[in-house]
């Protein structure tokens, strides 16, 4: 199992590992109990500051996806988020809503490209 | 030369075995190894196409005439050896060539990292494995635990039992390559490198296996020393075997098997890497915008001069 980062992409480095540990757990390829390597082992294989790492763990954990055991590593402790609100959930769905009409996008065409999008997810997690 | 006795003749016999074999095999192997990655690559770094019509020609035949420099000094040696009947020192020679086939290599290896492969092309993309590394995957520390006892043993029996015929810098420089070794196996073990976005599942596999053969052929030469060592407390320390012919050759032909294993392992080893890596890319053959090529882990080249620097200083300096 691999996360991939890209130097390219516009978000920040510990960004792209929080969204690639969620895209994993959502998929199921990342399921509750499974061990994820310590701070300094990511860190070590990116060659990249441990604070980075350590931010990104440090939200998921607040978020409830994992729990971080210091030296062992982190184990993923749920696969729901904790505490988010309905709103808070809602408001990138909306963003991406607002952008497939702006697109040009009918309602028909919407839903398919949703239901496709949660296929896949689900596909990738089958897969393992 | 004097007549031969059985044992040295049994000894010749494993000698020119083993000079065969690494002349069959080994040659072969470390003639072609620029090539391995195939003519898109020097010793792992990229070159343009045509290289092997320009350049390359240099820069094989540098490489071809250190591969001839070692092999022609370890030729010189064993005949040297042969010569002075000094048998007792074919063991050192057989775990020599290993030693210095690999300093030889490592080096030419990092010359042309460093002058042709000096600007490695960058890929922005790039996977880590969420697979986590623990030392105890690697590393068992039973058989480490064993090994200090068997080293500590040797040395309790040479302290105690030892005739006036020890030459210590023996003992010294054994338990220094034995010890001397482990921190390289920590090294090894916790060594990573970023893997290509491309194909990450096959790089991975292959950095594994890599990981894998290198700890079996360090393990392998720490076994071998340890029976030097052990056999060398026996032959010093226990008045049965130093009055004895047969343990002498006991402990000769044992290191000999280990020292033919350790070459079966490191030829079958180089063989499984090549296929399949065949179609990856080398390690330190390109680099990540967060960090530079590396043709090893990190600390790896500085534990390998401190430890060879060491074991010169000791064979120059450390007489009895």
């Amino acid at each position: 199992m691999f996360l991939t980062i890209d130097a390219n992409d516009k978000r920040p480095l510990y960004q792209q590992i929080v969204d690639g540990v969620k895209a994993l757990i959502a998929s199921g390829e990342l399921r509750e109990g499974m061990t994820l390597p310590s701070v300094r082992q990511v860190a070590n294989d990116l060659s990249v500051n441990l604070n980075t790492i350590a931010v990104a763990y440090r939200q998921l954990q607040e978020e409830g996806f994992l729990r971080v055991r210091h030296g062992a590593g982190a184990v993923v402790s749920s696969r729901l988020a904790r505490g988010v609100e309905e709103e808070a959930l809602r408001k990138p769905l909306r963003t991406a809503l607002t952008q497939l009409i702006l697109g040009g996008r009918n309602d028909r065409e919407i839903i398919a490209a949703v239901r496709q999008e949660l296929e896949l997810i689900r596909q990738k997690g089958d897969s393992r | 030369m004097s007549a031969h006795t059985s044992g040295e003749w049994l000894l010749l016999f494993c000698t020119i075995a083993i000079v065969i074999f690494l002349a069959v095999t080994f040659k072969r192997r470390f003639w072609d190894e620029p090539l391995k990655h195939g003519p898109g690559f020097f010793l792992g770094v990229k070159v343009s196409p045509g290289f092997y019509e320009g350049e390359g020609i240099q820069w094989l035949r540098r490489y071809h005439t250190v591969v001839l420099a070692t092999d022609s000094i370890l030729a010189l040696a064993v005949l040297a050896i042969f010569a002075s009947g000094r048998w007792y020192l074919f063991p050192v020679w057989a775990g020599g060539t290993a030693v210095l086939h690999t300093a030889t290599l490592q080096g030419f290896t990092y010359y042309t990292r460093a002058t042709l492969g000096a600007n490695p092309p960058v890929h922005s993309s790039v996977a880590v494995p969420l697979e986590t590394r623990r030392l105890s995957d690697y590393i068992s520390w039973r058989v480490e635990a064993l090994i200090a006892v068997i080293t500590a043993l040797s040395w309790a029996l040479l302290l105690t039992n030892g005739d006036a015929r020890i030459h210590w810098n023996v003992p010294v420089v054994f338990t220094y390559l034995i010890l001397g070794l482990l921190p390289f196996k920590v090294v090894v073990a916790r060594s990573s490198f970023p893997l290509p976005a491309d194909r990450p599942e096959e790089h991975h596999r292959w950095m594994k296996a890599q990981r894998r053969y290198w700890l079996h052929v360090q393990d392998s030469s720490r076994w071998f020393f340890i029976v030097l060592l052990g056999g060398y407390a026996l032959l010093h320390g226990w008045h049965v075997a130093s009055a004895n012919a047969w343990p002498r050759w006991l402990m000769i032909g044992i290191t000999s098997a280990i020292w033919l294993y350790m070459a079966v392992t490191i030829v079958r080893g180089e063989r499984r890497l090549t296929a399949m890596g065949r179609d990856l890319l080398p390690v330190g053959s390109w680099s990540t915008p967060f960090r530079p090529a590396r043709l090893m882990a990190p600390g790896f080249a500085v534990a390998f001069g401190v430890w060879f620097g060491g074991l010169i200083l000791l064979l120059v300096f450390f007489r009895h």
